[in-house]
C-alpha cells in the first residue's frame, strides 16, 4: 500500500551490515549532490536568460529578447528530468537517514489503525508516476497560465 | 494492531515491561526531536516560497521575463517542500508508534483494560492533518492562484 516501503531496496537496507549501509548511503549522497549541482546550474542559467530578456525587452530589442526567452525555455525543459531524478534521490537519501534512527519502524505497522494516512511522495508507485506527478504539479508556469 | 500487542504485553513480567517502556521512551524522544527539526525545515521552505511568490507578483507588474526567473526558483522550492513534508509524515508515524507503545505498556502496568476507542482517538488526532487533505494537494493548491489572477489581469486575460 505504501509503495516506497514495499521496495526491496528499502526493505533490505535495515538488514544490511553497517559497512554496506554506509556504502549505500555514500552512493546516494554523491548522486544527490551531483544532481543538486546540475539543478542549481540550470536554475542560474535560466535566471540569467530571464534577466537578459527583461533588459532587451526594455530597450525595445524584441527579437533578441525572444531569443533569450527561447534559451530560458530550453533550460526549463532540460531541468525537468534532472528535477525528477533529484526528487527521487532526495527522497531516498532522507528516508535512509530516517531509517538509520534507532527504533525506526516501517509505517505500514500502523495500517490497521489508519489505512488512509497520506505519506506524500512516498505513496507514489513508480518512478514513472513520480515523474508525471512532478511535471504536472511542480510547475509554476502552467499554474501561471504562461505558455512560454 | 494494538489489541494483539496489548495481549502480548499483558503476558510480560513487570521487569520486561519496564525495559520495553524505557526503550520506547528513548525512541519516542529521538523521533520527536527529528520531527521538530523537520517541521522547522518545512516552515522555512514555506516562508521562502511565500517570499518568492510575493516577489513574482511584484515582478509581473513590470516584467514577465523576470517573473519567469523567479517562478523557476519557486519550482525547486516547491519540490523541496514536497520532499520535506513526505519525510515529516514518516517521522510522525514513527513518533506515534512509540507513543502508542509507551501508552499501552503503562496501561498494562496500571491494570487498565484495553480500550480500542482510546487508541482510535489517538490515531485520529495525530493523523487528522494527513488524512483530511493530501500532502500534495494541500501543498500545491493556492500557491500561485493569486499570481495567476494578477497575470490574467496584467495580460488582459490572454497568453503571452
Amino acid at each position: 500500500m505504501i509503495s516506497w516501503f514495499n521496495r526491496s531496496r528499502i526493505r533490505s537496507y535495515v538488514k544490511l551490515s553497517t559497512r554496506k549501509q554506509n556504502k549505500m548511503k555514500q552512493e546516494v549522497d554523491l548522486r544527490h549532490s551531483e544532481q543538486r549541482s546540475i539543478l542549481d546550474s540550470r536554475l542560474s542559467n535560466a535566471r540569467d536568460c530571464a534577466r537578459k530578456a527583461d533588459r532587451l525587452q526594455k530597450r525595445g530589442k524584441d527579437a533578441k529578447a525572444k531569443e533569450e526567452i527561447n534559451s530560458f525555455k530550453l533550460e526549463l525543459a532540460s531541468s525537468q528530468p534532472v528535477l525528477n531524478a533529484y526528487v527521487n534521490t532526495a527522497l531516498e537519501k532522507q528516508l535512509l537517514e530516517v531509517m538509520a534512527v534507532e527504533g525506526f519502524t516501517f509505517p505500514d505497522v500502523l495500517n490497521d489503525l489508519r489505512s488512509d494516512i497520506d505519506y506524500g511522495l512516498f505513496s507514489v508507485n513508480a518512478t514513472d508516476e513520480l515523474d508525471a506527478l512532478l511535471s504536472a504539479e511542480v510547475n509554476p508556469f502552467d499554474e501561471l497560465g504562461i505558455e512560454i | 494492531m494494538s489489541k494483539p500487542i496489548y495481549d502480548r504485553l499483558a503476558k510480560m513480567s513487570k521487569r520486561k515491561l519496564d525495559g520495553l517502556e524505557y526503550d520506547h521512551h528513548q525512541h519516542l524522544n529521538r523521533f520527536s526531536n527529528a520531527k521538530e527539526g523537520k517541521v522547522n525545515e518545512v516552515q522555512s521552505l514555506d516562508k521562502r516560497l511565500e517570499k518568492l511568490s510575493s516577489k513574482a507578483s511584484k515582478e509581473l507588474e513590470s516584467s514577465i521575463p523576470r517573473a519567469l526567473g523567479t517562478a523557476m526558483e519557486m519550482r525547486h522550492v516547491k519540490a523541496d517542500l514536497l520532499i520535506a513534508k513526505s519525510v515529516l509524515s514518516v517521522l510522525r508515524s514513527n513518533q506515534f508508534y512509540h507513543r502508542l507503545m509507551v501508552m499501552l505498556i503503562q496501561d498494562v502496568k496500571a491494570g487498565v483494560e484495553y480500550d480500542p476507542s482510546r487508541v482510535d482517538n489517538m490515531a485520529s488526532s495525530e493523523f487528522s492533518e494527513l488524512v483530511e487533505g493530501s500532502i500534495l494537494s494541500t501543498n500545491l493548491d493556492g500557491i500561485l492562484g493569486d499570481l495567476r489572477s494578477e497575470l490574467d489581469g496584467h495580460l488582459g486575460g490572454g497568453e503571452q
